[in-house]
């Protein structure tokens, strides 16, 4: 579903990503890790038009997105779960969840909020409170939901883990693996290399820009790379 | 009674504070104060106007000043060289403020924040040396006199016709109320939200397939256009434009309202407004002291109280309301779902 291939993105004269090679096939959840300033975000990034890479090319679905504008990426089946949960604090819950379906109309819109609001009985509770309200897995649960608005092909996440206490990276990960068995694309980026490896079908490696292991979970469990540096 | 309950209390309000509010002139029979009170009337437009952009978009200009000076010029020219009335030099103050306005944002909103706020610096001050030097258009440093009033509207039980400053108040106050509904109607809409959304993150809204760029743009827009009104009714108003009004102490005095009345609220706006028109006219004697007061209180209200008065009074009313619940719980007389109260308890 997604190819990126040969990605080369520069912040400057620095290199942030470095012949990047990755893909992810239809249902399948794809975890990213590494450590802090290893890339991860800024791959998201160039995947989703917000950074402009300086050579390589990115597909989804056959389409080539490459240096697509971010806000046309929904029309193509696409959303991201910003980094930081990002909700807009000062509207309810209910006008985060409508604002998800930006692109819909306003009868499907309501219908969608109502369908995503389904599995978080605690954003049908809250629908009139302010989202800033919420505490962080609440948040990170709305960001979640308001990005399943247009029924994505391929969710993307940034740092789903990021944050919270053990207990509530424990739920927002049940979740998403819900999210993913009722066929849902994820492909996500956690600096919780354990959560996100136990979660994936595949996963990628990334360090200092550069992409070093590459396996299912079970292959990856093993190397070393992945032992000694993220599972200690 | 039963009347009064099924018009609700709430709106009950709101009819007797604009029955209130058009009473007014009756009681104060000093010209000096109408003219105070007009003069806030025109404040409050602009700074809902810059409110639009700053409060629910998220974007700073410290350029609004030169859209305000272009509605009062355009007023000015149109009525005293081609004698069109208030009536016609209004819409079109607005479509011309409007349009320069999508052009200033075009250019400059491709600029992110301080970058923004100094290409609308340089926009403010390329107009008020247009104002300044296009001597045979704008009268330079003379500016424009003679400016005539509105026409004489009769509305059978009365006549305003224009004459002392009395006259102009329910004029004025018509265009706040029209303003203060556009506005609410706007920032309600999804237009409104996916603003906020902007203001909020852009990434996220972005994400969410909002054309950020474009939104901004048209928010601009409308945002210069409220100044262009402001100009013209400033225009009728005074009799008189020069370039000395539209300089950037203009700009950075309705910057200041927003932010002392609190960005991203109508009844902030109306606050910030009154305080620094009847503030600015108190420091009539010393006008080299606004500029340091202002910055002083920019900064203030930046670091203590970044949601203006409205953040103050909002902060107080929910730490009431946290007592009253906590009491409550207390005093155990009532079980509360403090989660569903929506007061941040985790």
């Amino acid at each position: 579903m997604l190819k990126v291939q040969g990605l080369n993105t520069y912040y400057g004269q620095v290199c942030a990503l470095e012949d990047m090679n990755i893909h992810v096939k239809e249902r399948e959840a794809v975890s990213v890790i590494g450590a802090n300033g290893a890339g991860k975000s800024t791959l998201l990034k160039s995947i989703m038009g917000e950074v402009r890479p300086k050579s390589g090319k990115i597909t989804l679905a056959d389409k080539t997105i490459t240096n697509a504008r971010t806000f046309r990426l929904v029309n193509h089946g696409m959303t991201l779960v910003p980094e930081g949960r990002q909700v807009f604090p000062y509207l309810s819950v209910w006008d985060n969840l409508l604002l998800g379906g930006y692109t819909l109309g306003t009868k499907e819109r309501l219908q969608m909020a109502e369908e995503v609001s389904e599995p978080f009985p605690i954003l049908r509770d809250r629908k009139n409170q302010m989202a800033g309200l919420l505490s962080g897995g609440e948040q990170q649960m709305l960001a979640i939901a308001r990005a399943m608005m247009v029924s994505p092909k391929l969710l993307l996440l940034d740092e789903p883990s990021m944050g919270l206490s053990p207990r509530l990276v424990y739920e927002v990960y049940e979740k998403i693996t819900e999210l993913h068995q009722r066929g849902t694309t994820i492909l996500l980026v956690d600096q919780n290399a354990e959560m996100a490896i136990d979660f994936c079908d595949r996963a990628y490696v990334l360090m200092a820009g550069r992409l070093v292991g590459e396996g299912t979970k079970e292959e990856l469990k093993d190397t070393e790379i992945v032992q000694k540096s993220y599972l200690g | 009674m039963e009347h009064i309950r099924k018009l609700g209390y709430r709106r009950l309000g709101l009819l007797i504070g604009v029955l209130a509010l058009l009473m007014i002139p009756l009681g104060i029979t000093n010209p000096y104060f109408m003219y105070v009170i007009n003069l806030i009337l025109i404040y409050i437009l602009l700074v809902l106007g810059l409110d639009l952009l700053v409060g629910y978009t998220g974007q700073v200009s410290i350029g609004h000043g030169a859209f305000f000076g272009i509605g009062a010029y355009i007023a000015a020219i149109f009525s005293t060289k081609l004698g069109l009335s208030f009536w016609l030099t209004l819409p079109i103050a607005i479509l011309a403020t409007a349009i320069i306005g999508f052009i200033i944002g075009f250019i400059g909103l491709k600029l992110i924040e301080e970058y923004l706020v100094m290409a609308t610096l340089a926009f403010g001050t390329i107009i008020w040396l247009v104002f300044l030097n296009w001597t045979d258009v704008t009268g330079g440093p003379m500016g424009i006199a003679l400016i005539p009033p509105p026409p004489e509207m009769n509305f059978g039980l009365f006549t305003l016709s224009f004459t002392q400053y009395a006259d102009y108040y329910p004029l004025l106050l018509f265009f706040v109320i029209v303003a203060i509904i556009i506005t609410k109607l706007l920032i309600n809409s999804g237009f409104g939200r996916s603003c906020t959304a902007i203001r909020d993150d852009e990434l996220a809204a972005q994400s969410m397939g909002i054309p950020v760029f474009r939104t901004k743009v048209i928010m601009f827009t409308i945002s210069a256009s409220y100044c262009g009104a402001a100009g013209t009714l400033y225009a009728h108003f005074i009799h008189v434009v020069s370039p000395e009004t539209f300089n950037f102490t203009m700009s950075v005095t309705i910057l200041t309202m927003v932010m002392i009345g609190g960005q991203g609220s109508i009844i902030g706006a109306v606050l910030g407004a009154s305080l620094l028109t009847i503030f600015s006219e108190a420091l009539r004697a010393a006008p080299e002291l606004r500029m340091l007061i202002y910055g002083l209180l920019i900064v203030i209200m930046m670091m203590f109280f970044p949601r203006g008065i409205m953040g103050i009074i909002s902060f107080y009313r929910k730490l009431i309301e946290k007592r009253a619940l906590l009491k409550k719980l207390k005093g155990g007389k009532a079980t509360v779902d403090v989660k569903k109260e929506g007061l941040g308890y985790e």
